[in-house]
């Protein structure tokens, strides 16, 4: 039986500490996801605990694929935040973490640079592209489990992520011509 | 220009983790609504013996008795939340879950009796079959109002008129029409304790619903218990079993049942088991 499914299963015995692995397990990719799709660290963090509370009160529901469930309430209850309030891209951003390996401090400062710049490029996409961008990069996500979470054909989704990129591509140079 | 590759690195870098505080938080809010969730999965209810009394009266006891069980506890989940909105499979999946079918077989072993029952009902073509443990099998159409009875080691199978009285499942739709029109007798009159947990029934992963009841008053004082076992998939009732337990501890088997949901059930009363050299006759000429 694979992890999630045992997880799964003492969830829906009530199990305290199997709600509670599931959180540790997937928080941090869920915040990143969250983070990215509302642009403001406090209402990602907000979008975590509505979705971790949701899962304890209602956890019976989930059948399968905890992951892609728990990516699906993220994306929806960002979107309710989106709808609630003007988003505004000027929030806190974490220090992200860095998986190039850099030794040389020039390396890394501009590294930062970018990663800041790419990040606030992202902010700018509009939201649907920015779904698509975010669940296939960051949440590792294929099109076709993209397509089914978001309700959306796969020619769509792929559209989508190229405009998106292509936008953020435009974004950046047009941040270096600056 | 950045190259699309590394602007996708760039982006798979990006990592926001949660800090100790937010975990506190979110974990402490989890907790609590795991404790709520909790709460409300077992407690006691009260649900109504006129409800099962006026089944075990009517002309259609066998499901009845089945459907009893299921009566009593759901209507125990709603009395008890509410809502059927609960935490679990609620009447409301049920209900939703039931709302294409339209034949319902129910296999009831009846031990007192050493013998099974089997039942079919077609909620479209308003037919329901029966066949008794004692081999006799029973037809009923009430779109054409005619029933056929025959009984084994009869070459014979005697055909009448409906009982003009008598209504298809007791004047009910569909499966959980019959259950929801059974909400209309309770009365909170005795107690059960209903409690929900997971398990297996034959081999499925099911969500069982037990019901329990202490009668201290009755000669001897026993315990009755009654689970119905729903079908985790799919969300449908797939079996059901009545117990007592009486003051020595020791568990007896009143009745167990099985639910299906065929595609089809019998065409006639030779494919639920007539033979087919039998001659349909009205029951005049017998």
């Amino acid at each position: 039986m694979s992890e999630d499914r045992r997880l799964l299963r003492g969830l829906q015995r009530g199990e305290n500490a199997a709600w509670r692995q599931i959180y540790l397990k997937y928080k941090d990719d869920l915040l990143t996801i969250a983070r990215s799709l509302v642009r403001d660290v406090h209402t990602a963090e907000d979008c975590l605990q509505e979705v971790f509370v949701s899962l304890a009160s209602d956890g019976c529901k989930v059948r399968s694929n905890l992951k892609g469930y728990l990516l699906s309430c993220v994306v929806n209850r960002a979107r309710d935040h989106l709808r609630r309030r003007d988003a505004q891209s000027n929030c806190q951003v974490n220090r992200p973490e860095h998986r190039v390996d850099l030794t040389d401090p020039a390396d890394i400062l501009a590294e930062e640079d970018r990663v800041k710049a790419v990040t606030r490029a992202l902010e700018k996409l509009p939201l649907e592209q920015r779904e698509v961008v975010v669940l296939h990069l960051q949440a590792d996500m294929a099109f076709r489990r993209i397509a089914a979470i978001l309700g959306l054909s796969i020619n769509t989704v792929q559209s989508r992520y190229r405009y998106g990129m292509e936008k953020l591509r435009q974004l950046l140079d047009e941040k270096e011509a600056i | 220009m950045m190259p699309s590759q590394r602007c996708e690195d760039v982006i798979r870098s990006v990592r926001v983790t949660a800090s100790a505080a937010t975990d506190e938080r979110i974990i402490a809010a989890g907790e609590a609504a795991m404790a709520r969730r909790n709460e409300h999965y077992s407690a006691g209810i009260h649900t109504s013996g006129v409800v099962r009394r006026t089944l075990m009266k009517s002309n259609w006891t066998k499901l009845a008795t089945a459907a009893a069980v299921i009566v009593a506890i759901g209507l125990g989940m709603y009395v008890l939340t509410g809502s059927v909105d609960g935490t679990s499979i609620t009447m409301a999946q049920i209900r939703q879950a039931m709302q294409g079918i339209d034949w319902m077989q129910l296999d009831n072993e009846i031990p007192e009796k050493e013998g099974t029952q089997w039942a079919w009902f077609s909620f479209a073509s308003r037919v329901e079959i029966v066949c008794d443990p004692e081999g006799r099998v029973i037809h009923s159409n009430f779109n054409t109002g005619k029933k056929l009875v025959w009984t084994p080691g009869s070459q014979d199978i005697c055909e009448s008129d409906i009982d003009q009285r008598r209504q298809f499942i007791g004047g009910v739709g569909g499966p959980f029409e019959f259950i929801a029109k059974l909400f209309s007798f309770l009365t909170a009159e005795e107690g059960w304790k209903v409690t929900r947990e997971l398990g297996t029934y034959q081999g499925q992963e099911v969500e069982i619903w037990s019901a329990s009841r202490t009668r201290e008053g009755a000669s001897p004082a026993r315990t009755e218990i009654a689970k119905v076992y729903i079908d985790l998939e799919k969300r449908l009732p797939v079996g059901f079993t009545e117990a007592v337990k009486g003051p020595d501890g020791e568990m007896r088997l009143l009745r167990s049942g099985r639910f299906k949901y065929p595609e089809t059930g019998p065409a006639d009363i030779y494919e639920a088991g007539a033979p087919r050299s039998a001659q349909i006759k009205p029951s005049g000429e017998r």
